[in-house]
């Protein structure tokens, strides 16, 4: 019997060894390759930007996964929470109070996918996409297009700042994401979330508050992604309609690549720490070899495709193993 | 009558332990062979060693005299070896020509499905079982017995010549179990077929089965013919002991309050129940299947929905919406889904334990106390003997009946005041079947009060103070057990009106 244990450890190390060589292979290759381009201080600024954001919206995406959820409503949430964490600002709001706002906005928005998900019975998918669609029109209309920029030093400071040389976007996502690592092996909570994901009718069944936490589940994703586009808006001192297009592909592929799965009922945060790794080097050697920024959006969208392959191969090994 | 397959010294490791030791095992021609042995002897793992479904460690298979290599399913199929596992597969929003014929439709001249001629096969399909069914109906509203005609049939068509049935009774009525073995006996006689019976009701294997093999542990212990067998001797070979089934469980107390009492209880699938338990007390339902007892018990559990009725715990009203609301309150149910409505296959054992009892695991500030976790789920593991005694070990890979040992601990661990049981001993072996009886007698004994919905007589009549008998959905009576016979029971079942 301890073999067998040793075993599943074996394969659950495997993987986050697995995932720090190819992201050491990918880094190594770009340094080679290109040595210029990529080993600057700019393009790594910029990786680390990109990824704080993507560490940030990954922290929500993986519990909803787990739950045997997704989010698709996360992207257009960033857009949405950098508009009006500006115009809040803009108005003389504290920064304290712009961010204790804007994020519950974010959590709203997520409490609402929650009961179009377990009230409603909707697909997640049809839900998120949905609420997706309405918040995103409703930016463009409310700013008619236009930046809102010119924002107080005072919130531009918050993600501009170095903590020992430690940029503090870097330091937010971070820190954030061991906590909600170490949150989801700990709590009872969450333990009881990777219960619905595997089963959400014998959850409900052995009395476990399944659509209650469903909700709570989104709400979290509401929540990172209410503070993500604060951080956002203080990053590029602008609110925008346009930002977070596509992040929610790369925060699934990342949840994904980490161990989650699309039905439910797994999900590591360590492992989507890498994940995320993973997704913004893959991106980055794209502009790298292929020149253009643009490429972002079509590069997460084929990572999201192969890791949801991978996702269903990884299912069906593990249902032939069931019989 | 020759021997069609030989398997010789088969053995079969997972992960390093090994589960079948050198197993040999043979079958005729046209005979139907029962195997059998408590949970986890390795029945099912050498039947799908048989159809392929996973290779052997080492050991030798033989058909007709030459050797032959089963890489897959498919290669199994080629051997004409078909299959109907343990758990049904069939798809419920197919209809049942489409679940006969999957992978082999009629296809027409635009390469699309021929259905008109997809029909007509299935049709001769059944008609070949004698079943007469509309094959264009869905599957998913056929009984759960005509589902395992359904898959039965899918598996023969195939112009098979070796059959294994994987505990094929062990969801089905009394009824369509006598039908079931009419059926098999007359295809053995139609088309020679051979056929593996595995099953843990062994008055069926006493009926059926031209010879009986016994595994235990992972070894043979000894094939009888249709002469030698009788059901003491075969349990003797499984557990090493003899045993006293038959032997009353009646309580000698006398009972205490009244729990739980149901007032006109009225919902899909049932109407106007009212009944009442005691502490101390088990009380049986009878009924066949669709006689609506797990309709009323979901819908008393908050699970599905109650149009009227009232529910009375200890004295006060309740208004039950969800089952969460149940288990607070102190009632559990024992579902007979274990598969999809019970267990979380993916999961350890240990969390499957606790999964009805999360709230009593917080240490402070809500973190998990894994160690009180533990602590619970090995001694349910000591308790019910659930074997391998591996807690971190997940659900599926446990055999079926040691998973319904497992869907038991899960409810006890939340400590109910009233149980409700359904179809407690599905597809556990002899041995465990008793034991499960008098861990439901010692729980009424220390005051829990119990229902037990089952569709096995001898069951209900050993264990239940009253049985309360059931018939499409509306209530026949209720019986006080004493020395209650099956046709007493039965006569209220079908009496008129
Ligand atoms: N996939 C697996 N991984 C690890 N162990 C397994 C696996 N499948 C079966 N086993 C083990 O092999 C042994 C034999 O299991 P098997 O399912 O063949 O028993 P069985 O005789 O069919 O029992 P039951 O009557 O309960 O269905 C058991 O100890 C079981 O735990
Ligand atoms: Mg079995």
């Amino acid at each position: 019997m301890r073999e067998k244990n040793k075993l599943y450890k074996q394969i659950i190390e495997n993987r986050l060894t697995t995932l720090i060589i190819i992201s050491i292979i990918i880094i190594l290759m770009l340094s080679i390759l290109k040595p210029g381009t990529f080993l600057n201080y700019s393009n790594f600024s910029g990786i680390f930007t990109t990824m704080s954001f993507d560490l940030l919206l990954s922290c929500g995406m993986t519990i909803v996964l787990i739950v045997g959820g997704v989010d698709l409503s996360v992207g257009a949430v960033v857009a949405l929470a950098s508009i009006i964490s500006a115009v809040l600002t803009k108005r003389g709001m504290g920064v304290f109070f712009t961010i204790i706002i804007t994020i519950l906005v974010g959590a709203i928005v997520g409490i609402i996918n929650g009961i179009l998900v377990t009230k409603f019975k909707l697909a997640p998918f049809v839900a998120t996409l949905g609420i997706q669609s309405i918040i995103r029109g409703f930016c463009y209309v409310t700013t008619s297009g236009y930046l809102i920029s010119g924002l107080s030093p005072a919130f531009t400071n918050l993600s501009r700042a170095t903590i020992v040389f430690i940029p503090s976007l870097v330091l937010i996502s971070v820190i954030l994401s061991i906590i909600v690592g170490i949150l989801l092996k700990k709590m009872n909570l969450f333990k009881q979330m990777y219960m619905i994901g595997t089963s959400p009718k014998s959850a409900e069944m052995s009395g476990i508050p399944a659509d209650k936490l469903k909700v709570f589940a989104y709400m979290l994703s509401g929540f990172f992604a209410g503070l993500s586009g604060v951080l956002i808006a203080s990053r590029y001192g602008m609110g925008a309609a346009t930002y977070g297009i596509g992040f929610e592909s790369r925060a699934i592929a990342a949840s994904v690549i980490g161990g989650a799965v699309m039905s439910g009922g797994e999900g590591d945060m360590f492992g989507t720490m890498f994940g995320v790794l993973i997704v913004a080097v893959v991106n980055n050697a794209f502009i790298q070899f292929g020149g253009q920024a643009e490429w972002q959006y079509a590069v997460s969208g084929i990572m999201l495709l192969i890791t949801l392959y991978a996702d269903r191969v990884k299912l069906s090994a593990m249902r032939r193993r069931g019989h | 009558m020759a021997e069609i397959l030989i398997c010789e010294k088969i053995c079969k490791s997972f992960s390093g332990i090994e589960v079948l030791h050198d197993v040999d095992f043979s079958v005729k021609e046209g005979e139907i062979h029962a195997l059998v042995g408590e949970n986890g002897a390795g029945k099912s793992t050498l039947m799908n060693i048989i159809s392929g479904v996973i290779k052997p460690t080492s050991g030798k298979i033989y058909k007709h005299g030459k050797e032959i290599v089963l890489e897959n399913p498919l290669d199994a199929f080629k051997e004409k070896i078909g299959i109907v596992h343990q758990e049904l597969s069939i798809a419920d929003n197919l209809t049942v020509a489409e679940n006969i014929l999957i992978g082999r439709e009629p296809i027409n001249k635009l390469g699309f499905i021929d259905r008109k001629e997809l029909n007509i096969q299935a049709e001769e399909c059944l008609n070949i079982m004698g079943i007469s069914i509309d094959p264009r109906i869905k599957a998913g509203s056929l009984s759960v017995g005509l589902q395992q005609v359904i898959e039965i049939t899918k598996v023969i068509s195939k112009n098979i010549e070796i059959l294994i049935l994987d505990e094929p009774t062990s969801s089905l009525s009394e009824k369509e179990i006598q039908n079931l073995i009419q059926l098999l006996k007359r295809i053995k006689e139609e088309r020679n077929l051979s056929i593996i019976f595995i099953s843990h009701k062994l008055n069926e294997v006493e009926i059926l089965a031209d010879r009986t093999t016994v595994l235990r542990d992972g070894y043979v212990i000894g094939t009888l013919k249709r002469e030698e067998t009788t059901i003491p001797k075969v349990i003797n070979m499984m557990i090493g002991r003899d045993l006293d089934y038959h032997k009353s469980m009646l309580s000698k107390n006398d009972f205490g309050n009244v729990i739980l009492k149901a007032d006109r209880l009225f919902g899909k699938g049932f109407s106007d129940i009212s009944f009442e338990v005691r502490e101390k007390e088990i009380l049986g339902v009878f009924g066949l299947i669709g006689a609506g007892r797990t309709e009323m018990a979901c819908a008393l559990f908050g699970y599905d929905k109650l149009n009227s009725g009232e529910i009375m715990l200890k004295g006060n009203n309740l208004v039950i919406d969800n089952p969460k609301k149940a288990v607070e309150n102190g009632i559990c149910y024992v579902t007979e889904n274990r598969k999809e409505l019970g267990l979380f296959l993916t999961k350890s054992l240990k969390y499957n334990t606790i999964a009805s009892s999360f709230e009593e695991f917080n240490k402070f500030l809500g973190v998990m106390n894994e160690k009180k976790a533990d602590i619970v789920a090995e001694k349910y593991v000591k308790e019910l003997q659930i074997d391998p005694p591996n807690i971190n070990q997940n659900v599926f890979e446990y055999s079926g009946g040691n998973q319904q040992k497992i869907l038991i601990s899960k409810s006890l661990a939340a400590h109910p005041d009233v149980l409700i049981v359904d179809e407690p001993t599905r597809g556990v072996d002899v041995g465990a079947k008793e034991m499960i009886h008098s861990i439901l007698r010692e729980l009424a004994n220390n005051g829990m009060a119990i229902i037990m919905i089952s569709s096995e007589l001898p069951e209900l009549l050993k264990l239940s103070d009253r049985v309360m008998i059931m018939h499409e959905g509306i209530q026949k009576g209720t019986l006080k057990n004493d020395n209650l016979t099956e046709e007493d029971v039965m006569s209220l079942a079908y009496a008129e009106g």
